[in-house]
């Protein structure tokens, strides 16, 4: 039996533990995630991509660098294995190789390549409530830094998209991942230019 | 039974009857070929261009909702909202459009499709090119692309082709929609129906789109702008109704005041509806037992030129004396009133036959009009007429008279010398092109409206109409083969930059030797699979993931070649419409440029190759030489219009000098008319002269009116009188008319409005004035 002396104990240690907590981890949503990764968004950021997909007998990597341009441009270089610089901007994926071939694809006529397009930009801009018309947004965030689930709320999305992950620290992006109905899977890790880690 | 009521009786019976058999026949027509020149012979292929009015359905809609997010968040509702109305087929906003199954029957097509399909891209080299090059866009993040078509198409031949054909668009995309060039406004392309779009479906589209866009403005505030010819047509139709409902209303209420006041009989105005009635029944009549419909334009305009036909009451009016009978009266105006109808009727005559069936229904229409109003003046309203209490104005008029005799006998010799002096002033002006050849002046949309639809279609990236090549021929194949005959040529222009691009049919639909020559490219399945395992060797590829490749490659050996018809049922099908049709019985493929940066070495190309040049068409420049050619004919028919009428008064009056006296103050007044104008800054067109042929008409009026005194040696004032009060019914009417803001009417209006007043004065002054003898009073003998 618990006396009423140790519940006013507990409630004191509850009472402790909610003062104790700093403030910025309770005010912690995910969107004001997405307002802190808008604010560092024109930091230039290095990239590893690997894609898992069920027709490739290994996964296919490619390395580069990444950077945003508000309000609408985001511009790829991939370094390795096959230089070439792939450019977002105006509705258009623009594709040039080193020998300067150069391609355009019209967003507008590809579903999911024009949703990833528009979810980076969303989360770029800090466009808060077109994420959350697009997608239902799960988060989770601890000491080691925050999850979120984006889950389609459309069905011409979801038809390719099962979900998208991302996971980072403060403002910071350091992992998307992207699950398509099929279960391939493309990998994103991000860091910092001039930070050595992996 | 008395005499007036047998003859509105048997006037009632014959309205009821014609009234019954129109009821019974008329087709009212609004093919637009009728008012283009027939396309016979050599005539040139593009005139077919015109009246496809493949664009009736296409409405742009900009929104600006204030804040950017909340104005994309819009769009996107606005694009969920419309496609559920079902009432547009189409709404594109520049999000994503998704119907690839729709494309299925094509993509099995694909090696006749495509114009990549070469032998080498068969080799192990070829291959293995190609499955790098997919690797590259799988890095590229191309990799959901590519998913479903990868195992069946590794070359991407099928989507590189459907990147070709689609007709894109260039707007620039904020948050995933199409928005403006200052980012403000969200730009929406919506499309109403199938390809035949009729007026009916316009206007219900319209109608609910404008009340989906005022029921969504409650519920959040925006702004929106609606564009495009399917709101062209209705805007238009809606100011016509206006114009016709103000110009009744106030021209009516104004010959009400101005009968009440003149002729003491406000309610005569009615009877001014007899020879009006009698005209416009006898005019569908004519028109539609010779043609076997009556077009929607020749009803409009041939019912406002109709207009002047009260004025042959108005002249019988001012003709009674107190209490004359009106049968009686008539009789003295009668020769002069038949001459002049007879006149105009030879006037409108001389439109027909032209190569514009549009222009000889208006002759039809206007000149069986004319005689049925005329004669219904003499015999009906006539015989209604009695009990006048005497005209008002008597004293006016004598004044003016008056005032005209004194005028010095070298006034004529001054009005001659004036009228050289028009005549200089004009020919000076014709040096600076007062006509106006650009088929935009025959618009009836307001130029701000063309302009704001041209910039946001330009914002969009819609097609340029202006440059193109168009071939026309008995079957598909011959006009496709034409066409892929200048592929070649196009690509190199790409690359060049003297165009943008190109949309031609052939790219779309291959000719059947296109088709066949990339058939016979595709090699044989076992080569094919052994080739393929060796181009494989050392990439990540799945061995067996490419066998729907191989037979597929198989099977469009022996497939049956891509027809027209096999586009019908995906999403492709209302492009390649706007790129290959029939016409007349004939073919016809359109190859369409855009952004067109040197058109000058375009025209170069032409006249070094006049083969193929002669399928190359500006179509701006074309339309104005046409037109152009058509002024010129027109004027000559009027001339020669003019010269028989002038014969017609020399019959009627047997002297030549007389004939020189009734025709020269019209001549004068039409030449006085097109003066104002164009130092008003109107540049002239088609619709113009039609006017002009309307002003020809009244100044025959007014001058046979005044002209006839001459005999009995003067100006009588009742003649002056009637002239006076019908030139004022018509300035009233057309200047109203002319205040329209449909340029089409304000042409007729102003010019009309002009004219009258012009040929009025013209007729005033070269007529005989009774100096002595004008005291003509009730009874009056001429």
């Amino acid at each position: 039996m618990i006396s009423g002396r140790s519940e006013r104990v507990g409630a004191r240690l509850v009472l402790l533990a909610i003062l104790l907590v700093p403030q910025a981890v309770l005010a912690l949503t995910w969107q004001t995630v997405v307002a802190e990764i808008a604010e560092q968004a024109t930091t230039p950021v290095r990239f590893e991509e690997t894609q898992y997909r069920f027709y490739l007998d290994e996964p296919l990597v490619s390395r580069g660098r990444m950077r945003f341009e508000p309000p609408a441009t985001l511009i790829r270089e991939i370094a390795d294995p096959e230089p070439m610089v792939l450019t977002i901007e105006a509705n258009r994926l623009i594709r040039q190789t080193p020998d300067g071939r150069r391609r355009e694809v019209a967003l507008s006529e590809h579903p999911l390549i024009g949703n990833l397009a528009h979810l980076l930009l969303d989360l770029f801009n800090g466009n808060v409530a077109d994420l959350a018309d697009r997608f239902r947004v799960g988060f989770a965030s601890g000491p080691g830094g925050w999850s979120m689930r984006l889950t389609p709320r459309r069905d011409r999305v979801r038809q390719w998209i099962k979900v998208i992950r991302l996971q980072g620290n403060g403002g910071f992006v350091t992992r998307i991942v992207i699950v398509e109905r099929n279960d391939d899977r493309t990998e994103l890790r991000l860091r910092a230019e001039g930070d050595g880690s992996p | 039974m008395g005499r007036r009521s047998l003859v509105f009786g048997l006037w009632l019976a014959a309205m009821v009857v014609a009234g019954l058999w129109l009821q019974a026949r008329l087709i009212i027509g609004s093919d637009l070929r009728q008012f283009l020149p027939r396309q016979t012979g050599e005539a040139a292929p593009w005139l077919s261009l015109l009246t496809r009015n493949e664009n009736a359905g296409l409405i742009l809609l900009a929104v600006d909702a204030g804040e950017r997010e909340a104005t994309i968040r819009l769009s996107r509702r606005l694009r969920e909202r419309l496609l559920a109305s079902g009432r547009f087929s189409q709404v594109r906003n520049g999000e994503p459009v998704e119907d690839e199954t729709a494309f299925a029957s094509l993509f099995e097509a694909r090696y006749l499709l495509s114009p990549d399909v070469r032998s080498e891209a068969f080799t192990v080299a070829g291959l293995r090119q190609a499955l790098q090059a997919r690797l590259a866009d799988l890095r590229a993040g191309m990799g959901p692309l590519l998913q479903r078509t990868l195992s069946a198409d590794p070359h991407n031949f099928f989507l590189d082709y459907l990147e070709s054909v689609a007709a894109g668009t260039r707007s620039a995309s904020v948050g995933g929609v199409w928005m403006d060039r200052e980012g403000r406004r969200a730009l929406l392309v919506l499309q109403i129906g199938g390809e035949a779009v009729d007026a009916r479906q316009q206007r219900r589209a319209v109608a609910a789109l404008r009340e989906m866009l005022e029921s969504l403005s409650r519920e959040q505030a925006f702004r929106w702008l609606l564009s495009g010819p399917a709101v062209f047509a209705d805007t238009v139709r809606t100011a016509i109704q206006h114009t016709t409902a103000t110009v009744s209303l106030v021209a009516g209420a104004l010959m009400l005041f101005l009968f009440m006041g003149v002729y003491r009989r406000p309610h005569w105005v009615l009877l001014m509806l007899v020879p009006l009635l009698s005209a416009v029944v006898a005019g569908l009549v004519a028109t539609q037992a010779v043609f076997g419909q009556v077009h929607g334009i020749t009803l409009a305009y041939g019912i406002t030129t109709l207009g002047v036909c009260v004025d042959y009451g108005i002249h019988l009016f001012s003709h009674l004396g107190r209490d004359e009978d009106g049968v009686h009266g008539v009789r003295r105006i009668w020769p002069t009133l038949r001459l002049g109808a007879l006149t105009t009727v030879a006037a409108y005559l001389a439109l027909l036959g032209t190569d514009f069936t549009g222009l000889s229904q208006m002759a039809v229409f206007s000149a069986s009009g004319i005689l049925a109003a005329a004669l219904t003046t003499r015999f009906v309203v006539a015989a209604l007429v009695r009990g006048h209490p005497g005209v008002r104005g008597e004293t006016l008029v004598r004044r003016l008279l008056r005032g005209l005799g004194r005028l010095p006998v070298g006034a004529r010799q001054g009005l001659v010398v004036g009228g050289l002096v028009i005549a200089t002033l004009l020919s000076v002006v014709s040096d600076r092109d007062f006509w106006a050849d650009d088929i935009a002046a025959l618009s009836p949309v307001p130029p701000a409206s063309r302009h704001t639809y041209a910039d946001l279609a330009r914002q969009i990236g819609l097609p340029d109409l202006s440059h193109l090549f168009i071939w026309r021929g008995d079957a598909p194949e011959q006009v496709l083969q034409a066409s892929a005959s200048l592929d070649d040529q196009l690509q190199d222009w790409i690359g060049t930059g003297v165009i943008g691009g190109f949309a031609s049919a052939s790219r779309l639909l291959p000719s059947r030797a296109q088709q066949a020559r990339r058939q016979a490219a595709l090699p044989d399945p076992a080569l094919l699979k052994e080739r393929l395992a060796r181009a494989q060797t050392g990439l990540p590829f799945r061995a067996g993931f490419f066998a729907p490749f191989v037979e597929g490659v198989a099977a469009s050996r022996t497939r049956p070649w891509v027809e027209w018809a096999d586009f019908q049922d995906t999403p492709l099908a209302p492009v390649l419409a706007s790129r290959l049709y029939r016409e007349g019985g004939k073919w016809y493929a359109v190859t369409r440029l855009v952004d067109v940066r040197q058109p000058e070495r375009l025209r170069q190309w032409a006249r070094a190759h006049p083969e193929a040049g002669r399928a190359y068409v500006n179509l701006r420049r074309a339309v104005s030489a046409h037109l152009a050619v058509f002024r010129e004919r027109a004027l000559q028919r009027l001339l020669w219009g003019g010269l028989v009428v002038a014969g017609i008064l020399w019959l009627s009056v047997r002297s030549a000098s007389r004939t020189g006296r009734l025709v020269l103050p019209i001549a004068l007044g039409l030449a006085l008319t097109v003066l104002i104008l164009v130092l008003a800054g109107v540049r002239l067109h088609m619709f113009h002269l039609l006017a002009l042929v309307l002003v020809a008409g009244l100044g025959l009026d007014y001058s046979l009116f005044l002209g006839r005194a001459a005999r009995a040696g003067g100006i009588h004032w009742r003649d002056l009188h009637g002239v006076l009060v019908g030139a004022l019914t018509t300035v009233m009417a057309f200047g109203i008319l002319g205040l329209s803001g449909i340029p089409v009417l304000r042409a007729l209006g102003m010019t009309v409005a002009i004219g009258a007043t012009a040929c009025l004065l013209s007729c005033l002054l070269f007529a005989q004035p009774r100096s002595a003898s004008a005291r003509g009073g009730p009874g009056l003998s001429h």
